[in-house]
């Protein structure tokens, strides 16, 4: 009853919501504890017995069932092989005509699994839509960037398969395969933040050893060899994104991600 | 008055005889008989809380701009209109919070209850004939709240849930020749897409809870056509069920069990903190939570991914994707397992009998062996979900910590299993040696440190 008061006037005035559960909450806890009470001491302990027979029904329920359920079968179906044919014709085109009000729930997600906004020449933008420049980013720091024109509240179909993590690091420290030689100039390299696990956003960065961590499933992958994966669940390297920096700075994209976003799907893989 | 409405009654539906025997219904005395109950009022409660959540929230991705003194840090952020109505719900609104946690607390414990009725109903072999059936049912009811957990939990559009459904998209887009389809239906074209958020929300509070009540009332009907099962004891046989009546002793218990449920919820909602979603942020599809883990019942899932091997196999443009094995294949399987145990057993032990009593877990070695190597790999998939939480608080790598998980899946599960069998024999000789030795007698040391025989006992 207290806790009823409590709640009660916790509730009118204006409710703090710490208040409010706990005297709703010991306010059904007394309740249950009368309840007890008088379920322990006040009520007489009598037990009962139901018998408890086998399910079973007789020999002869369980023939006669059967038969009528067969004959029925046979009435319906009997020697008419041919009516019976027809009618599951008929379900059959039932069912192919309902798929075609199914495809008009919207458009099917084939064909974009994988792929991206970025093509050569594209300048990179932050979320907010702003140019990134060679100056804005420190050795050993990160930015999540886009494609320039794809981004804002009616582009997230987008974003989330063009979200690129552009990370700085030592020239130097790279160890890339002679085919992508150029794609970090300055220490600027570029992955798809799109896990090929999962899916997941690869969004933690670690600068002491270069790797890239994605959150949810902790596969890792190598900034200075390309993106390969040094440990978790995923099997593919992340698809990376070869960079050119203009005259002024202003960081572009020099050609498009290097394989398939995402992770493999049935219809769509690297393969 | 009383009088008066059971005549009326009988006088229209003739209920008299079945009201008569219904309230003298023996419902056995054992706590663990209460476990089902309290999912029973799990769902009760999941599903009146729910319905006050529904008359706040708005499930749409539209992309709106969060005006509210609840979260100033997101004040003029552009967020979805799910993600503001929860905000809004939670701090604009008379015990919004208070009933919105409790009903994520409630969907914890539905689950929690769900699997530990189970593990009793398994570890007692209460599901031999003729209760496979429901055990069939029970195990879909455990699928079932795990999906509600799963499509409510997502419904906020934040940034971690949003992570959990972009996980959920790429699994389905994997499953062998149905994976678009799969995908498009829940889903839309793509993810995230103006579709999804309506179609988790219909799942979410009609489709999975329609299916729910149908399922837990075909569930009760039948356990109470083919009544209780009971532990042996005295006076207990294959033939009778013995306990205490329905009216008035156990329906007063009952009640006092739902009542504690409740309150339990409704404490926990005003005074323990989840699914803190402003402090997640709203879902962007290049952000995420970290460290992200789901809710526990969806965790073993997570562990399963995180610890899953790197197998691919390609043909043309079809892939089987490294999700395949640990995000279809596995659970699957474990699940196939358990819908099929009734008659594994009764293949493996040959028995076609009707089983009123209840079996000790010691006196079947084989199905408590099963059942500790089950919930054990389950167990250790579970914690692998959150063994990057484990490595910060240990000061391990995760790396290392996800090899030892990844040893322990395929071993630890047998370990268990022998020791298990182990205990049940060790206890089934003990037992016979009890049978065989009726009486007892109790030793007395003496001052003198001299020995002398004591009273005599029987076992029972």
């Amino acid at each position: 009853m207290a806790g009823s008061v409590a709640f009660a006037a916790a509730f009118s005035l204006g409710g703090e919501n710490q208040i409010e559960g706990i005297g709703l909450g010991l306010a059904f806890l007394g309740l249950s504890a009368a309840l007890v009470v008088w379920s322990t001491q006040l009520l007489p302990q009598t037990k009962v017995e139901d018998p408890q027979h086998p399910l079973a029904s007789s020999a002869a329920e369980r023939a006669d069932a059967a038969a009528r359920l067969e004959d029925g079968i046979d009435t319906v179906i009997g020697r008419r092989t041919w009516l019976v044919r027809l009618a599951g014709t008929a379900v059959a085109f039932l069912g192919a005509a309902a798929l075609f009000p199914i495809r008009s729930w919207g458009p099917s997600p084939r064909g974009r699994a994988g792929v991206s906004d970025w093509k050569a020449g594209r300048r990179l933008v932050r979320e907010d839509g702003s140019v990134v420049r060679a100056g804005d980013l420190e050795i050993g720091s990160a930015l999540t960037v886009f494609p320039e024109g794809e981004v804002g509240p009616d582009k997230l179909i987008n974003m989330a398969n063009d979200a690129v993590m552009l990370v700085r690091a030592e020239p130097a420290a790279f160890e890339l395969p002679s085919a992508r030689a150029s794609w970090t100039p300055q220490g600027f390299a570029g992955f798809s933040k799109v896990c090929t696990h999962a899916g997941c956003p690869v969004a933690l960065y670690r600068a002491a050893d270069q790797q890239l961590m994605c959150p949810c499933h902790q596969s890792t992958f190598d900034v200075t060899k390309g993106g390969t994966v040094v440990f978790g669940p995923a099997n593919r390297s992340l698809p990376q994104l070869p960079i050119a920096i203009d005259a002024d700075g202003t960081l572009r994209a020099a050609g498009p991600l290097s394989g398939f976003v995402g992770p493999d799907t049935w219809n769509e893989s690297t393969g | 008055m009383i009088r008066k409405l059971v005549l009326a009654l009988d006088d229209r539906l003739g209920a008299a005889p079945f009201l008569r025997h219904a309230l003298q219904k023996a419902f056995p005395d054992h706590w663990s008989f209460m476990l089902g109950e309290v999912a029973a009022y799990c769902f009760i409660f999941i599903l009146l809380s729910g319905t006050y959540l529904t008359f706040f929230f708005h499930p749409s991705v539209q992309q709106v701009v969060y005006h509210g003194a609840g979260v100033p840090s997101l004040d003029g952020r552009v967020v979805s209109d799910a993600y503001a109505s929860v905000l809004d719900l939670s701090f604009q609104t008379q015990a919004g919070l208070l009933i919105r946690q409790a009903h994520h607390w409630c969907a914890n414990l539905f689950a929690a209850a769900v699997v530990v009725h189970m593990a009793r109903i398994f570890f007692t072999g209460a599901f031999r004939k003729p209760r496979e059936i429901n055990w069939l049912i029970g195990l879909t009811l455990l699928l079932l709240v795990m999906a509600d957990g799963f499509t409510g939990y997502s419904l906020p559009d934040d940034a971690l849930s949003g992570a959990g459904l972009r996980i959920a998209y790429s699994i389905a887009l994997g499953i062998p020749f149905l994976g678009d389809w799969i995908a498009y239906l829940v889903f839309g074209n793509s993810f995230p897409s103006p579709q999804f958020e309506g179609r988790l929300y219909a799942m979410h509070i009609l489709f999975i809870p329609l299916a729910l009540a149908g399922l837990i009332t075909l569930h009760v009907m039948i356990l109470w056509h083919q009544k209780h099962t009971q532990f042996p004891g005295p006076g207990k046989r294959e033939d009778n069920v013995r306990g205490s009546p329905l009216w008035p002793t156990y329906a007063v218990r009952s009640t006092a069990l739902m009542l504690a449920t409740f309150g339990i919820l409704l404490f926990l909602g005003g005074v323990v903190e989840i699914n803190p979603i402003w402090h997640y942020g709203p879902y962007d599809p290049w952000t995420v939570a970290s460290p992200a883990q789901p809710d526990w019942y969806v965790g073993w899932l997570d562990g399963s991914l995180r610890l899953g091997p790197r197998w691919a196999i390609y043909f043309g443009h079809h892939a089987i994707s490294t999700l395949f094995w640990p995000g279809i294949a596995l659970p699957l399987t474990f699940f196939a397992l358990l819908y099929a145990w009734p008659w594994i057993e009764r293949r493996l032990q040959p028995d076609d009998r009707y089983h009123q009593l209840l079996q000790f877990p010691w006196q079947n070695p084989l199905r408590t062996s099963f059942g500790v190597a089950a919930l054990s790999f389950a167990g250790i998939l579970l914690l692998a979900g959150s063994d990057d939480i484990q490595a910060r608080l240990l000061s391990v790598p995760v790396q290392s910590l996800a090899w030892v998980y990844r040893v322990a899946l395929w071993t630890l599960p047998w370990v268990f299993a022998a020791l298990a069998w182990r205990i049940c024999v060790e206890l089934q000789a003990r037992h016979a040696y009890a049978d065989e030795h009726p009486e007892r007698f109790v030793l007395v040391r003496s001052a003198e440190g001299g020995y002398e025989e004591g009273p005599r006992l029987s076992t029972e």
